[in-house]
């Protein structure tokens, strides 16, 4: 395969202040991981240790493989949306091997307001199903758990996409064959105890994990009936009498060690479809990409030195490079996997979409994974686009995106803004995973140009109106409105919201990729059946 | 020369023994205990006739079985290697009254020679320097009190019927000496059947310097020079050497002379070993061992002479293959006895499976009798395996024996290889200016009792346990090796929350986490609260460069099971991998409680409180649907209550008695 060529300089001045600039966003990106990693505060963590419990993240590790990755989801989830809640928004989810199987690993965490489910918290456990659903991964959910948070009912209760479709993703997975596993590690109640009770297989810690509709207070109040906690719904109850719970432990590490055998015996472990190559790191130095990504959002990086530093051997078969060149299209392999690469190299063009279609058309046909990686401001415009019908030639790469049935990957290298965003596979078009890079920016429109278009409609106002403003008015105006845009657009508020599954470090894309695409090689191919392509 | 011939004999000496033969085109046979049948010896002889079982007395000391072994296989004489039968002049006698040959001296000689009093008589009679003390062993404690007072002290105890080292008691006070007397007696009685003693005065500072001579028993005889075995434990030897060193040529050409001349005496046929004590100027005869030693490789090492040859010429009647102008001295050779045992628990003999047994593929020669797999059982000698070093210098010889020692893995069994090397670093040693009580005098310094806990050996031991179970990367990154401990950085160490593994050594454990393996191949490795840097690649033979921290150096690490051997330059370590999970969770395994499994009527309750019970056991028996059913203790553990009695109904499920269970420690 062709050798891609590069032309870089890393003595040159800019690189250097590009390379020390993102050197300063890893250690931030360090940072916030570290305090997402902490969970409670210091005085339930003591508490919950003094009760001989494991944390969250302790669970984790006992329960995977030794040695194994652990691919965390939306580890930003909530990061300062609610008082007195860390980053994570009181769960832990991730992949992990159990007993040589990949499986979804959600884990609450009672130290953080007693595990109790925000919004931000049933986006996470769902977007972490869909995660499974999708991969075929067998669910091993770690309860303790106080239920809704009942303040946060609109986020929790009423729609679709809130607690009660982690009852239904079980329920379906289930159904699909998929197994879903619980562990109550707690008191659950209400919630909390329907998780475990609609699951295939449940363990449950002898005095110390409990579940019942309604706690002791509730019963008494009903009904005047005085019961304790593990007469109610203790383990030795739910084991022994109700048959509520499969697997009886006498500690967490005992009931984690239940959960792996559990998933010992789950039957085969599917195997992988797809010819991996032996992996070999990038010919140029991945190192590179901090000193190549411009510090000024205005100034545009080269992203085919990019993904010279992302594939195999620095190797790439590029397709019609003559042709629509301001997207990059062409086949490599990251870590020996096959993947169709569509990467942004400036604004899209009527040829750029034309391409993007055929493109994707090859790697569907071929049973290639497409990676997304987005930087972008959008489709160009003007009478000369229009006139080319930049249009339908869009709707056809926006069809063929959508349409293909391999597994697709975004990552936001950059900008990402407007239907750019959506055609460069946004996440309303499900990929199958969605990472930025630290410095990643995405919204309707860059902030710049928010400001302007929303000043232009005061202009036309103050037009209609026969009134003005002056200079100095429109610019503070202005300021606000860039200042909420570029907020909006950076890779952390994508983070928090679960827009994004993870903000990883470049040079970290290679491993992610890999792991990702271990799982997705490892289900049945699909085929794609294209919509209407407007001609 | 023979056609066939028997190896009556196990262990390293019958594959040495063997290799001669196979050198020479002579057909061998062997023979086994029960014990041995998968011995490494069995192996390599190819033909081997099981006569009886584990102990020796049942089997290599049978005399009628090894004569029909020998009979049966066809072989036309018998090898005796040393030990055993070798110096059993009725042996001898019945091998020949059997119509074969016994490749050894004549019986009448091993007779002679083996009796020490009687050895010394022919000695003083060749005119070989005797030590002074009792002319004729002595059942009388009065009479030996006397010849002690007349030969002066410091003086030796000697049983007659001894041999080997043992039954032997130094005695320098008078003090106490009717209670020495008498406790010798009593020991010679019980190991030898024969309490009669000798006294000889004892020769303090002494070397032990040997002769070894062969005779075609026609009143040929010559030497093969002599060996030093000063360095001894207990009068074991424990490394040997040739030519002797700071030994005067007047000397060495003395004690030459006077062993070639008591050989001529005895009309010597086959080879043997003239032993004497030597004290500056001043040697005495100690005894003759007529067979095979096995300190007999440095000779051979030094003189280019194949003795077990010599033997089969001389035992085919083909006399001796060479001339005593043939015979020189080319370089040095030291050899050194590698021994089941514990020094630091009193050298202990140690049986048990060998799991790994690696010697080094150049530079020495090795003599084992063991390979990866044996078995050590406590029947027989703990001798495992001899090294043996030949250079220019022995200087050289000592330093390639070190470095063989350090290339030796022998997984599985306490050895003695720590001390050995130690040994072999001593002034003393390198000096040649040891004695044969000198490693007795200074014990305490030669043996390392501390059993420190090496976190260097364990964070290898942890880093192989870890990678072991990681595949290559074309099964995917998820079980990939370099993926190992993969998660999304968050700067710090990244070491797991939790400890993975729970490592056992001697004494001692330890709670291991890892961080992610790096791109170079190396990783963090928590061991307790010390971290280090670890990194193992991979060389041949189970060998890695092992990397802690600024340390580069070789290791041998080698996983069976749980264990993981870890051979670095300070020694093996043993270590015990559970994973963390599994020692955390077995802990709580059971609650305890034991319950009834139906409704039914207790018949019978065999504990009360108090008593410590092992898993298994029967706590009480339940009647229940006209089945008889007992009630399992789960685990080992003190009764802290009893529910129930017998005669009383109880519910299923009900709990009838609890156990408080055995805290692991």
């Amino acid at each position: 395969m062709a050798l891609m060529k590069s032309d870089v300089s890393a003595a040159s001045e800019e690189y250097r202040r590009n390379r020390d600039a993102y050197g300063l966003r890893i250690a931030d990106l360090h940072e916030r991981r570290a305090a997402a990693m902490v969970g409670g505060p210091e005085r339930a963590r003591l508490l919950h240790k003094e009760r001989k419990q494991l944390l969250p993240r302790e669970r984790i590790a006992a329960l995977i493989d030794p040695g194994s990755p652990f691919l965390e989801f939306c580890q930003f989830a909530g990061e300062g949306m609610y008082d007195g809640v860390p980053p994570g928004g009181s769960i832990v989810t991730g992949v992990g091997m159990v007993s040589g199987r990949a499986c979804m690993l959600i884990a609450n965490d009672a130290t953080v307001k007693g595990g109790t489910y925000y919004g931000i918290t049933c986006k996470k456990h769902v977007r972490a199903q869909k995660f499974a659903w999708q991969h075929r991964l067998p669910c091993v959910t770690m309860v303790q758990s106080g239920g809704a948070n009942l303040p946060d009912q609109p986020n929790i209760f009423p729609d679709d996409g809130q607690f009660g479709s982690i009852f239904y993703n079980q329920i379906r997975m289930s159904s699909e064959g998929i197994a879903q596993i619980a562990i109550v590690h707690g008191p659950s109640t209400a919630g909390g105890a329907y998780m475990p009770a609609l699951c295939d297989e449940t363990v449950i810690i002898r005095n110390q994990g409990a579940m019942f509709l309604g706690g002791p207070q509730l019963v008494y109040a009903a009904t005047k009936e005085e019961v304790g906690v593990e007469a109610l719904g203790g383990g030795e109850m739910h084991s022994r009498v109700s048959g509520v719970t499969d697997h009886l432990a006498e500690s967490d590490s005992h009931a984690i060690a239940i959960t792996r055998d559990i998933v010992a015996n789950l039957g085969d472990i599917p195997m992988q479809r797809w010819n991996v190559a032996p992996p070999r790191e990038p010919r140029f130095d991945p190192k590179d990409i901090y000193g190549l990504i411009s510090t000024d959002p205005r100034i545009p990086t080269n992203n085919r030195e990019i993904v010279a530093r992302l594939v195999d051997g620095s190797e790439f078969h590029e397709f019609k490079p003559l042709y629509g060149e301001t997207l990059i299209t062409g086949f490599g392999r990251i870590m020996g996997f096959e993947i169709g690469i569509l990467c942004n190299n400036g604004v899209l063009f009527s040829e750029c979409a034309l391409k993007a279609t055929h493109f994707i058309d090859l790697c569907c046909k071929r049973n290639i994974p497409l990676l997304f990686m987005a930087d972008v401001t959008g489709f160009m415009v003007g009478r000369e686009a229009e006139e080319g019908g930049i249009a339908k030639h869009g709707a056809k790469m926006i069809t063929a995106m959508a349409s293909a049935n391999v597994p697709k990957y975004t990552l936001i290298i950059g900008n990402s803004y407007g239907a750019g965003y959506l055609a460069m596979c946004g996440r309303a078009f499900k990929p199958h995973a969605m990472m930025m890079w630290p410095h990643g920016r995405s919204a309707i429109m860059g902030p710049d140009q928010a400001a302007n278009t929303l000043a232009m409609v005061k202009d036309d106002i103050h037009k209609r109106d026969g009134t003005s403003w002056t200079d100095e008015e429109r610019e503070a105006y202005r300021a606000p409105v860039r200042k909420t845009f570029e907020d909006f657009a950076n890779a952390y508020n994508f983070a928090r919201n679960t827009w994004c599954d993870m903000v990883i470090d470049p040079l970290e894309t290679r491993d992610v990729m890999a792991l990702l695409l271990d799982l997705a090689g490892r289900l049945p191919q699909q085929e794609t059946d294209f919509g209407v392509f407007r001609m | 020369m023979f056609k066939k011939i028997l190896i009556a004999n196990r262990g390293e000496i019958a594959c040495r023994i063997a290799r001669t033969c196979h050198r020479l085109g002579v057909a061998v046979a062997g023979i086994h205990s029960t014990a041995d049948a998968d011995a490494l010896h069995v192996k390599m002889i190819g033909e081997s006739i099981e006569i009886g079982g584990a102990a020796a007395s049942d089997s290599y000391l049978r005399i009628d079985a090894v004569i029909a072994a020998a009979k049966a296989t066809g072989a036309q004489a018998i090898h005796p290697g040393f030990g055993f039968l070798a110096e059993n002049a009725t042996f001898a006698r019945a091998v020949e009254a059997a119509g074969l040959v016994f490749i050894g001296p004549t019986p009448d000689v091993i007779e002679r020679l083996g009796d020490k009093a009687s050895a010394k008589k022919e000695a003083e009679a060749a005119d070989v320097p005797i030590v002074p003390g009792s002319k004729e062993p002595s059942e009388d404690a009065a009479e030996i009190a006397r010849i002690v007072q007349e030969v002066g002290l410091p003086v030796m105890l000697k049983a007659a019927a001894g041999g080997g080292g043992k039954g032997m008691r130094a005695v320098s006070d008078l003090d106490g000496l009717a209670n020495e007397i008498e406790s010798a007696m009593r020991e010679a009685k019980n190991s030898f059947g024969y309490p009669g003693l000798i006294v000889e005065k004892l020769v303090e500072r002494g070397r032990h310097i040997e002769v070894q001579i062969a005779g075609d028993g026609k009143g040929n005889v010559l030497h093969l020079l002599e060996r030093e075995c000063s360095l001894q434990r207990r009068h074991q030897k424990l490394i040997e050497e040739a030519p002797a060193v700071n030994l005067a040529a007047t000397l060495r050409d003395k004690m030459a002379a006077d062993a070639v001349r008591l050989g001529k005496r005895l009309n010597y046929r086959g080879v043997g070993t003239v032993e004497f004590i030597l004290s500056g100027d001043t040697y005495y005869f100690l005894e003759v061992n007529p067979r095979l030693q096995v300190e007999h490789p440095v000779t051979e090492m030094v003189t280019g002479i194949d003795i077990v040859e010599v033997m089969l010429r001389i035992a085919a009647g083909e006399g001796l293959p060479f001339t005593q102008n043939a015979v020189t001295c080319s370089g040095h050779a030291v050899e050194v006895r590698i021994c089941a045992e514990d020094p630091a628990d009193n050298f202990l003999p140690c049986t048990g499976d060998l799991a790994y047994v690696k010697f080094p593929a150049d530079g020495v020669r090795v003599e084992t009798g063991v390979e990866s797999g044996s078995v050590v059982t406590p029947y027989y000698d703990s001798m495992l395996a001899k090294l043996i070093a030949h250079a220019e210098t022995r200087n050289e010889a000592l330093d390639k024996l070190e470095r063989a020692l350090d290339a030796t893995s022998i997984f599985g069994i306490t050895t003695n290889q720590g001390f050995l090397k130690r040994l072999l670093g001593l002034p003393a040693t390198r000096s040649a200016t040891f004695y044969t009580r000198l490693i007795d005098e200074q014990i305490d310094q030669l043996v390392d009792k501390a059993k420190n806990l090496d976190a260097g050996a364990l964070a290898l031991g942890a880093y192989f346990w870890m990678i072991r179970q990681r595949q290559p990367l074309a099964r995917g990154p998820w079980r990939s090796r370099e993926m190992t401990g993969w998660h999304m950085a968050a700067g710090g160490d990244g070491l797991s929350p939790i400890p993975i593994l729970h490592l056992e050594t001697a004494g001692a454990s330890a709670e291991i986490r890892f961080a992610p393996l790096k791109a170079d191949g190396s990783m963090i490795v928590g061991v307790n609260d010390e971290k280090l840097p670890v990194r193992l690649i991979p060389l041949k033979d189970d060998c890695f460069t092992a990397i802690v921290g600024a340390r580069r150096e070789t290791v041998r690490i080698y996983q069976e099971n749980q264990t993981i051997f870890v051979h670095h330059r300070r020694g093996v370590h043993t270590l015990t991998a559970i994973p963390y999970l599994t020692y955390i969770s077995a802990v709580a395994e059971t609650s305890g409680e034991l319950r009834a499994p139906m409704m039914g009527m207790i018949l019978k309750v065999n504990v009360a409180v108090g008593d410590t019970i092992k898993a298994g056991d029967v706590a009480a028996v339940l009647e229940s649907m006209k089945m008889e059913l007992r009630i399992n203790c789960e685990t080992d553990g003190v009764v802290t209550a009893v529910n129930c009695r017998p005669g009383e109904t109880v519910e299923r499920n009900a709990v009838v008695v609890v156990v408080e269970p055995e805290q692991q420690p």
